[in-house]
C-alpha cells in the first residue's frame, strides 16, 4: 500500500473527527512516513507496519468523533436533517380540546365584539355614501325644481348631506383600515392554533 | 521495562479483540516509560514498541495524541537535515508522576497475575 492509499482510507473511515484533528492526523501519518523513510524503510513496509488504516480510523473515531461507527456504515453522519416530529394521538387530543376552550371562551366573544365593531363602521360608511346621493338630489332639485320627497329647506339639506358624506367618508377608511387588521389577526390565531396542534419542531423535540 | 516479550498464542479471529484491547491497557505505560528515558519522536516511538509488543505501529499515534491532551506529554519540533523538521514527544511533570502511579499499579496488578497463575492462595 502506497502512502497516498493509507491516507485515502484513514480519511474515509473517520466519522465525526473534527477537522482541525483531521489535519494533525494526516500530518502525524506524514511525518511517521518521512522518518521512516529517512530510516531506509520503504512506503510499503512503513504503511504494512502502520496496520490497518480502517481500523486506525476507528480509533481516531472513537476518540475524537464520540462516534463508534459500524463496521460499514459510510452514510451515518451525513445525514444532518433528524427525522420529522409527529405528535402523538394523545398530545393531539388533549391540545385540540385546550384550544377549543381557549376558542369558546375567549376568542369567540372577543371576535363577537369586533365583528359589531365592524358592523357599526360599516353603517356609518353606507350612511356616507347615502350622504353622497343625498347631496347630488339637493343640486338636482335645486337646478330642476323640487322632488315630491325633498320637502326639508335646502340649506338643511346641503349641511346634512356634506356631514353626512364627511362622517361616511372617516367611517370608511376606518373601516378599510379595521377590515385589514381583522383579516392580520384572524389568519395569526389560526396559525397559532394549527401550529399548537401540530406541534413546534425544535433541535431537541424529537429525543 | 526490561524488553518485555509477550508471547502469543495462536488465536482465532473472535480472540483478535481481546488480546488487542489486553495490550492497548499495557500500551500507555510502555510508551510513557519509553518517554520517561530520552524524548523521541513518532516513528521512532512506534517502531520501538513494535519491536517488542506485537501491535500497529499506527496504534501508538492516538494513544500519542490522547496522552497530549490530557497534558501528560507535550511536543517540539526540530529541525532535521534529512527531511521535515521531526516532532519530538516529552513528558511533562504531569506525565512523570503518571508513570510512577502506572508503574506501581502494574507491578502490583502483574504480581497479583503471577501469583493467580501459580497458585500460590490454593494451599
Amino acid at each position: 500500500m502506497t502512502y497516498e492509499t493509507f491516507l485515502d482510507r484513514l480519511r474515509s473511515g473517520m466519522f465525526g473527527v473534527p477537522q482541525s484533528r483531521v489535519r494533525e492526523i494526516e500530518e502525524d501519518i506524514y511525518r511517521h512516513f518521512e522518518e521512516g523513510r529517512q530510516n531506509g524503510l520503504p512506503d510499503e513496509e512503513l504503511a504494512a507496519m502502520l496496520g490497518d488504516p480502517d481500523e486506525l480510523a476507528r480509533e481516531y473515531s472513537e476518540l475524537y468523533g464520540g462516534v463508534v461507527p459500524a463496521e460499514t456504515q459510510p452514510d451515518y453522519r451525513e445525514d444532518p436533517d433528524p427525522p420529522p416530529y409527529t405528535p402523538g394521538p394523545a398530545r393531539v387530543a388533549a391540545v385540540s380540546l385546550g384550544l377549543l376552550l381557549l376558542s369558546a371562551l375567549v376568542a369567540l366573544p372577543v371576535t363577537a365584539l369586533l365583528i359589531l365593531l365592524w358592523a357599526t363602521l360599516a353603517v356609518c360608511a353606507v350612511v356616507g355614501a347615502v350622504g353622497v346621493v343625498a347631496l347630488l338630489l339637493t343640486f338636482v332639485s335645486l337646478a330642476i325644481g323640487p322632488f315630491p320627497y325633498l320637502n326639508s329647506p335646502f340649506l338643511m339639506n346641503l349641511m346634512g348631506s356634506i356631514g353626512a358624506i364627511g362622517f361616511g367618508g372617516l367611517s370608511a377608511l376606518a373601516l378599510e383600515w379595521y377590515t385589514k387588521k381583522l383579516i392580520t389577526w384572524g389568519r395569526r390565531y389560526l396559525s397559532f392554533l394549527l401550529t399548537a396542534i401540530r406541534g413546534r419542531r425544535t433541535n431537541h423535540a424529537n429525543t | 521495562m526490561s524488553g518485555t516479550e509477550f508471547s502469543l498464542i495462536p488465536i482465532k479471529r473472535g480472540d483478535v479483540q481481546v488480546n488487542v484491547q489486553f495490550k492497548k491497557g499495557a500500551l500507555d505505560l510502555c510508551v510513557i516509560a519509553l518517554l520517561s528515558r530520552k524524548d523521541c519522536y513518532g516513528f521512532e516511538l512506534a517502531s520501538t514498541v513494535s519491536r517488542h509488543i506485537n501491535i500497529s505501529e499506527g496504534t501508538v499515534y492516538p494513544l500519542l495524541k490522547r496522552l497530549k491532551d490530557d497534558r501528560l506529554v507535550d511536543t517540539y519540533l526540530v529541525e532535521s537535515t534529512e527531511g521535515p523538521p521531526r516532532k519530538y514527544y516529552t513528558l511533562t511533570d504531569e506525565g512523570k508522576l503518571r508513570y510512577e502511579a502506572l508503574l506501581c499499579e502494574w507491578e502490583a496488578f502483574t504480581r497479583g497475575v503471577q501469583s493467580i497463575i501459580e497458585g500460590c492462595d490454593e494451599a
